[in-house]
């Protein structure tokens, strides 16, 4: 017998039947004190709450200033920046590969790990921001890949105000919703942490050491 | 030396260490200040929740072998490999077999205790692999070649100047008590362990049964890069950290956030659900899950002892255990130390060596009260007690006769007022044999026993 | 009413001046009092050693002598947790069985039963400390006894009431643990004492032999200025 079987026969044997009534159906409004009752108060909630963390939020009015929000951050730490491929970028950032110029790196031409690793600042969209928390919620698949939005030093996300709500569960139910050919999703919030020596809160231990949020109104 | 004794050993060792002891509770009461100012801030209230994470987990330890067939079946239609260990040595064998396959010469591996439980570090760096800690409180104590102090922060007991200095005599670095430049020390360092190793391995906090992934939690994204590089994500993990769906890491990662840090919700919160898939742009090509059995369907068969698979590692139940905070985490000896790892210790590895731990508590109870998932623990190291005495038979033949004497005697009035001149006596001819701390420990009987003064009492109110 | 005196093996044996405290205060506030003296231990020691057929031996003398009682009273909250919480399970299947359960109900520790049945302007007197309340875990935690239940203390003039930080903090004495891991336990001790200097406390109340001993004996090793009562013993030279 495998010990695969061998497990299942001992799991089978410890079984007692599980109790009758049902588990109560409980919703994170129900759970959390903060959570956010007035839909029209979200962003600042959000805002507020990733601060708190040291991450930095940004509203724009349409997806040109969220160009010039974008070419501004990179300016501000200078080095070579990579953006998610494709839509949805190719429409939130129009003209923004002319902007960057030769600090624009190709995410098709950079394969391996160590390279990526020189990459300064990753730019990338998201699935859900979660105002409840400050975090945002993104796949792979929309977020072009896994090391994007962790390796370099510097992350900014780009996302659409209606991209916005209130708190965790929803942004799982809504994760549900969506295409499920993807591997990996992230829920991050704030910039890379730790607290192992004396509890001192340091930024950027091995993740990004800053996080920005770029959001951009409904034109 | 017999592990009771070299605990006892130890445990002596660290109470004169008034350093140490006065490093941990400074940790300690930050964490509790927090963490009871979260609790307050973010939960509507707090019992209520924990009770709720208990029923669901209860619900879960009733429906187990179905929820791991389902995470099995969905995981694997996406490529990942699954693989049951019933014990530590099948599991590390899988890691040194996949080793071997990929010719793998460089491992790095974000914070696990499941690793701890199989001692995986040893097995890799024996099979001369790179073994590479990433997470910083992880990383200090590896390069310290210590065990982890304490399952949520390792290196709770080293200060910035201990860390300066064994960076600068074992990584090299220049010799500096900033914490945020150490931290830098160990980001650098790092950066490339991530880009050459070969696999990354990591732990899972949960196993979510509907959607076939894992989760796990962290705060410095050195998980993240362990499982966004290496070709090979290798995931270990107990088999009871089940949850039904996402759906419920609307509770649990809030829940295991608080009681874990005082953090509303900690830094990354990665869902992985298979290995690198067509139209990805990267990810491992393999991914395999290592499923652990390593006694937990024992205590899973135990009507009892059952429960305490609800628990999610948070490690508040050491912060809060003045036993804890009085030995430290080393004098366990465990890769679970504290309350929790007392009750679940005997049971994974055998009451023979390891009965003495629930004995050493004092049964307060403070474990119990904090704990996110409502585990009896206190009451369960009772239980522990009982059967370590009445089914395993550790008690020492000195103490068995003791008690026996003690309960015949205890048993009747006449047997104790035959007894007791000669107790009085016998404790004080005895008392200066025992070591000091012992010594002061031993009551001295009163001249009269109260059922005697009572006697006198009710004479006298009868004489007015 | 008519009470009947439980006294712990620790109380009747080492500190019986605090059940004579304890009936005295009982008595002055006009309870009928019933001692038998048949009663020896609640088996407790034995039970949290893990020796559970040695306490259920004695534990059986225990529910015997009681078994008439209408009202039982004790100056110990971990052996009046004993009694109401876990007899169920040491006479699980046994003879005894139904009468052990039933005893849950009409066992109380001393503050209880004078909280529930004594008014507080009743109590009253005199005793000058600053004073703080250690609550022994067991009676925190199974007994749901917490600070403001000495509130029945407010009519006592020249008390003034040190407030600890925190939730109750055990003092390390835990029954035969104390001495089997003595220096644990000691250090444990110092650890809880020093909370009550640090606070200013000339006085520690309590409402555990146990905890009482424990600490007595490392007040009395390291010479510190603090005194250690028992709840009974305030009252009854409160009371004077
Ligand atoms: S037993 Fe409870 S408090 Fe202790 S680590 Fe597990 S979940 Fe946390």
């Amino acid at each position: 017998m495998s010990a695969r079987n061998r497990i299942f026969e001992k799991l089978r044997q410890a079984m007692r039947p599980a109790s009758a009534e049902a588990l109560p159906d409980v919703r994170d409004a129900d759970v959390y004190r903060d959570y956010p009752s007035d839909p029209a108060s979200l962003f600042e909630l959000f805002k507020t709450r990733l601060e708190e963390l040291r991450g930095e939020v940004y509203r724009v009015g349409d997806e040109v200033a969220a160009s010039d929000k974008v070419v501004e951050l990179a300016d501000s730490v200078g080095g070579s920046v990579m953006v998610q491929p494709g839509e949805p970028m190719a429409s939130l950032l129009p003209g923004l590969a002319e902007r960057l110029c030769d600090r624009l790196v190709d995410a098709a031409a950079v394969a391996d790990s160590a390279d990526f690793a020189r990459v300064e600042v990753g730019v990338t969209a998201a699935d859900f921001l979660i105002a409840r928390t400050g975090s945002v919620l993104l796949r792979t698949i929309s977020s072009g890949g896994r090391r994007l939005s962790v390796l370099p030093p510097f992350h900014i996300v780009v996302a659409r105000a209606s991209q916005m709500v209130p708190s965790l569960e929803e942004a799982l139910n809504g994760l549900k919703g969506l295409s499920p050919d993807w591997s990996y999703a992230a829920l991050i919030t704030g910039p890379s942490r730790t607290a192992d020596i004396e509890k001192i809160l340091v930024l950027g231990a091995h993740g990004p050491k800053r996080l920005a949020v770029v959001v951009v109104d409904a034109a | 030396m017999q592990e009771p004794r070299a605990f006892l050993q130890r445990a002596a060792a660290k109470t004169r260490d008034e350093e140490h002891r006065l490093k941990i509770l400074k940790a300690i009461d930050t964490y509790t200040r927090v963490v009871e100012q979260r609790k307050h801030t973010q939960f509507r209230d707090w019992r209520q929740a924990r009770q709720l994470a208990a029923r669901i987990k209860d619900d879960v330890l009733a429906r187990l072998p179905e929820l791991l067939q389902q995470f099995e079946e969905r995981i694997t239609a996406r490529g990942a490999r699954v693989f049951w260990a019933e014990t530590a040595a099948e599991a590390r064998q899988y890691i040194l077999d996949l080793v071997a396959r990929r010719q793998a010469r460089v491992v790095v591996k974000s914070k696990s205790m499941t690793t701890e439980e199989i001692g995986l570090n040893e097995a890799l760096q024996h099979a001369g692999v790179d073994v590479w800690e990433s997470d910083l409180g992880e990383l200090i104590v590896q390069v310290a070649g210590e065990k982890p102090y304490h399952i949520v922060t390792p290196a709770m007991h080293k200060n910035r100047e201990d860390v300066a200095r064994l960076f600068h005599e074992k990584l090299g670095a220049p010799l500096t008590q900033d914490v945020e430049q150490l931290t830098m020390i160990a980001r650098e360092h790092l950066r490339h362990a991530y880009v050459s190793a070969e696999i990354g391995i990591t732990g899972a906090n949960f196993i979510l049964a509907e959607e076939g992934a894992i989760v796990m939690t962290e705060n410095e994204g050195n998980g993240r890069l362990t499982m966004a590089c290496p070709p090979v994500h290798v995931v270990l993990v107990g088999l009871e950290k089940v949850l039904p769906s996402m759906r419920e890491l609307a509770l649990f990662l809030p829940l295991l956030a608080t009681s874990g840090t005082g953090q509303q919700i900690t830094c990354y919160n990665s869902i992985v659900r298979g290995p690198r898939q067509p139209g990805e742009p990267d990810g491992p090509e393999e991914m395999h899950i290592i499923l652990l059995d390593n006694g937990r369907t024992e205590l899973l068969a135990q009507p009892e002892f059952q429960h305490v698979l609800r628990c999610i590692r948070c490690g508040a139940c050491l912060n809060a255990c003045p036993v804890y905070r009085t030995i430290g985490g080393h004098t366990y000896n465990t890769p679970y130390q504290g309350p929790i790892g007392s009750v679940i210790t005997p049971h994974l590895r055998g009451f023979r060596q390891w009965y003495h731990l629930p004995f050493a508590s004092s049964l307060c109870g403070a474990c119990s009260d904090v704990c996110p998932v409502n585990i009896d623990l206190h009451h369960l190291l009772l239980w522990n007690r009982h059967r370590a005495v009445e089914r395993e038979h550790t008690a020492a033949p000195g103490w068995r006769l003791a008690m026996k004497l003690w309960a015949w005697g205890m048993r009747r009035r006449k047997r104790i007022a035959l007894l007791r001149p000669w107790l009085r006596l016998g404790t004080k001819l005895l008392l200066p044999l025992l070591p000091g701390a012992q010594r002061r420990r031993v009551p001295s009987m009163a001249e009269h026993s109260f059922a005697r003064l009572w006697r006198d009492h009710e004479r006298q109110k009868s004489h007015f | 009413m008519r009470v009947s005196l439980f006294i712990p093996c620790l109380v009747d044996q080492v500190y019986p001046e605090i059940g004579l405290s304890m009936a005295r205060v009982l008595e002055r506030l006009g309870f009928e009092l019933h001692y038998d003296p048949r009663q020896t231990c609640c088996g407790q020691p034995a039970f949290n050693a893990g020796h559970v057929s040695e306490a259920r031996s004695v534990a059986e003398n225990f529910v015997e002598v009681f078994r008439e009682a209408r009202v039982i009273v004790g100056p110990s909250g971990s052996c009046t947790a004993m009694v109401r919480h876990f007899y169920g399970r040491l006479f699980a299947r046994h003879p005894l069985a139904a009468a052990a359960g039933d005893l849950s109900r009409r066992v109380y520790e001393f503050s209880e039963f004078l909280k529930q049945y004594v008014p507080a302007d009743r109590i009253r007197g005199a005793f000058s400390a600053k004073m703080g309340f250690h609550n022994s875990c067991h009676s925190y935690r199974e007994l749901g006894i917490t600070d403001e239940h000495v509130a029945f203390l407010q009519h006592i003039r020249g008390l003034e009431w040190i407030p600890l930080p925190g939730e109750p903090v055990c003092c390390g004495f835990g029954g035969l643990f104390s001495f089997k891991f003595a220096p644990i336990a000691e250090t444990m001790a110092k650890t809880r004492l020093d909370m009550f200097l640090e606070a200013g406390c000339d006085t520690l109340l309590s409402n555990d032999p146990g905890c009482i001993m424990h600490l007595r004996q490392e007040v009395q090793a390291r010479g510190l200025p603090l005194r250690i009562l028992h709840l009974a013993e305030l009252l009854d030279r409160a009371m004077e």
